[in-house]
């Protein structure tokens, strides 16, 4: 069984870098207002938000399964408290830093009515951090397992997805952001 | 009127298509997520399991002995952290591993 969990562990925190990454360029392709006849932004979006909860759902089962597993015997508090573990501290710290970021994301977004629009912009900048560390965490903590070709590949996949998105996020144009960086004709 | 009203109609079953295809996006998503989990666990656990068997076959081969099966060295080598000393591999501990005796030296069996 402890076995069992071992491998459930890392699959599942596989998959969720997965679902990460998907979330992320999501996320990207929204902000960049990119869109396509079959998918106008709304469904972008609605696919964005999606998709981060069941990131939340497959994380939710790493943390679990790990936690569980009594072979490296890592705690729940050490799971969201960064570097306070004895396995592993600067790797599962990056991990417990990815999780505060996470779930700060998703908490604000689903109380983005009351908190505002700018104060959830700031904290959704955050996003850009996230992604790295996890991806970060996946890398260094998973020893061997981590270093097989076919885990190398899924995890350059996922670099390169995000990359595109980035850059397709950076050079995008649109007359909202383009309005929203020339000065007001009130101002003049 | 009427065309204004048909482009709103329109715009509705437009608006209604493109969520139907994000619940099924989703469900494809999370179903293939269950579906890649079950995949990856059980290819990780052959691949130490295999890797494990190999290692096992080789050190009873050399030494005679039982070796420690890979998945159980590689939790093991995980649990070290940067403060730690590293565990020294089974292998080095084998007979195998162990620098040659030396030549046995003629001792005299008769005076002369």
């Amino acid at each position: 069984v402890s076995h069992a969990l071992w491998y459930a562990s890392r699959a599942t925190g596989l998959v969720a870098l997965v679902l990460l990454t998907s979330t992320t360029v999501f996320g990207l392709l929204g902000a960049g207002r990119l869109s396509i006849a079959r998918w106008p932004r709304f469904a972008i979006t609605s696919l964005h938000r999606n998709l981060s909860l069941l990131t939340v759902a497959f994380l939710g089962v790493h943390i679990a399964t790990a936690v569980i597993d009594p072979y490296a015997s890592i705690g729940w508090a050490d799971a969201v408290l960064p570097f306070s573990a004895r396995y592993q501290p600067l790797w599962l710290g990056l991990g417990a830093v990815a999780i505060d970021l996470l779930a700060a994301l998703v908490v604000t977004s689903l109380l983005r009515e009351r908190i505002g629009l700018r104060l959830w912009r700031g904290i959704h900048w955050t996003a850009y951090l996230c992604w790295p560390v996890a991806f970060a965490h996946g890398l260094g903590i998973g020893g061997a397992d981590s270093h097989r070709l076919w885990v190398l590949s899924v995890d350059l996949l996922c670099l390169l997805a995000v990359a595109v998105a980035l850059a397709m996020r950076s050079t995008a144009t649109h007359q909202d952001t383009v309005a929203r960086h020339q000065p007001h004709p009130a101002a003049r | 009127m009427e065309l204004h009203q048909l482009h709103q109609r329109h715009r509705v079953a437009a608006r209604d298509r493109a969520n139907e295809r994000v619940s099924t996006v989703t469900a494809w998503c999370a179903a293939a997520g269950a579906l890649a989990s079950a995949l990856f666990g059980v290819v990780l656990g052959q691949a130490s399991a295999s890797a494990a068997t190999a290692s096992h076959q080789v050190a009873a081969a050399a030494a005679g002995k039982h070796a420690v099966p890979v998945h159980r060295r590689s939790r093991a080598r995980a649990l070290v952290g940067p403060t730690q000393p590293p565990t020294s591999a089974p292998a080095q501990n084998t007979p195998a591993a162990l620098p040659p005796l030396p030549a046995p030296v003629p001792t005299p069996t008769s005076g002369s």
